[in-house]
């Protein structure tokens, strides 16, 4: 073993870090050699002097005083040193706010809307079954004069735009009460041939079944209790 | 380095938030951790001021630290830090003899032998002022292991270094102080 390391070995063992059989060998060299042994007198007499005149001065009274009025005013006081020390020196924390930042971006870029939390809307009766309700009013009027119509099919061109008006407006209907399986629905979907047939009304012949078809299906009954059904329905609502 | 009973436990409840634990470790670790900050710097007013820089960091930081076990070393690792910080910051070498508010000199005039006063000042002077010299990562590990009397293992923790390295720097340390002392004091 060379000197140096027999030195290093010698400071280590004066702290009493080297274990029994290297200390064994230290020793044993140093009985040897004499620059090492020099080393190891010198390093021992500074051990000495040290443990004898070396004179640590106790801690000052002030570092508790100073430390313990910072503490209670750092629990005064809130800054954003103590924020960013809480929201970084926390794993979850973090992890949290940036999953957060995440989600609110995502939601920017999807441009998603939050439901609207004002209230229902003010209505007197409600949109679709106001469109019902013309409509089947004037389907009501429409077949009632058709049916106590003694007129030639010629003279009837009001009544046929006023049928090929309804067959659109049934169209919009349907399209509103699409989900809606009600007798509203059925009425509607049953009155589209009618008024189909109104509107392409040529001959005398073609009236007289429009007429008995309009009584034989009680549709002016039902139109009646379709348009009291809507309306009592709104008023519920109401 | 374990200085209380239940220190682990203890360490737990301060990073929790209790601050009478808290100030169990302030009363039982002030101390070492100012006679190192002090032997680094060599004037008690900066190692006072340091030691309480140190505390305050432990008392916010804490609640971080995930093995309990391993507070000592983390303590003096935050002191090491702020003794160096403070180091650069003031960039002056200490002329200890010329510091004329050094209390520790005062303290030591307290004594009751006046010669005995008078060489414990001398070699207490010489002492401090070849410290300074010494490159700081061989007067910390010297500081540490020699003077605090710390395992290598808990030094080469603190440094975060191994063992053999401390082993090498305490030496390199212990070896310039003989050399100095050997010119200017009987060693």
């Amino acid at each position: 073993m060379d000197c140096k390391k027999i030195k290093i070995n010698i400071s280590a063992m004066l702290d009493k870090e080297l274990d029994e059989q290297e200390k064994q060998l230290t020793l044993s060299h140093i009985k040897i050699c004499s620059y090492c042994r020099d080393f190891y007198e010198k390093s021992l007499h500074l051990q000495e002097v040290i443990a004898e005149k070396l004179y640590t001065p106790r801690v000052p009274n002030s570092v508790r005083t100073g430390l313990y009025r910072r503490l209670e005013n750092q629990k005064r006081s809130f800054n954003l040193d103590d924020l960013w020390l809480w929201m970084t020196g926390n794993k979850w924390a973090l992890r949290m706010e940036l999953a957060l930042v995440f989600g609110v971006a995502v939601l920017i870029g999807l441009n998603i809307r939050l439901p609207n939390f004002s209230g229902p809307a003010d209505i007197s009766q409600p949109p679709f079954s106001q469109n019902v309700d013309k409509y089947l009013e004037k389907s009501t009027k429409m077949l009632l004069e058709l049916k106590n119509s003694e007129m030639d099919p010629s003279k009837l061109d009001y009544e046929k735009q006023l049928a090929k008006q309804l067959l659109v407006e049934s169209k919009l209907v349907t399209q509103n009460l699409e989900n809606n399986r009600t007798q509203i629905h059925r009425l509607v979907n049953e009155l589209e041939p009618v008024l189909w047939d109104v509107a392409n009304l040529n001959d005398p012949h073609a009236l007289q079944i429009i007429q008995q078809t309009i009584d034989d299906r009680d549709y002016l009954l039902k139109l009646d209790f379709a348009r009291k059904n809507i309306i009592s329905q709104a008023r519920a609502v109401k | 380095m374990i200085l209380l009973k239940d220190q682990d436990q203890i360490v737990v409840l301060a990073a929790s938030g209790d601050e009478k634990a808290f100030k169990k470790l302030f009363e039982a670790f002030q101390q070492p951790v100012f006679n190192y900050i002090y032997r680094m710097l060599g004037c008690v007013q900066d190692a006072a001021d340091a030691t309480q820089n140190v505390f305050l960091k432990v008392y916010k930081k804490l609640q971080s630290l995930r093995n309990p076990a391993l507070f000592s070393t983390w303590l003096f690792s935050i002191a090491r830090n702020e003794a160096v910080s403070l180091m650069r910051k003031n960039k002056r070498k200490l002329d200890y003899l010329q510091n004329e508010n050094n209390t520790c000199l005062d303290i030591i005039d307290n004594q009751k032998d006046p010669a005995q006063n008078v060489m414990n000042k001398e070699f207490e002077s010489i002492f401090q002022q070849v410290l300074t010299e010494i490159p700081e990562i061989y007067r910390s590990a010297f500081i540490l292991g020699v003077l605090e009397e710390q395992s290598y293992e808990e030094v080469a923790k603190t440094l975060g270094c191994s063992v053999g390295n401390i082993k090498s720097r305490v030496f390199r340390a212990r070896a310039f102080i003989n050399k100095k002392l050997d010119r200017v004091y009987a060693v």
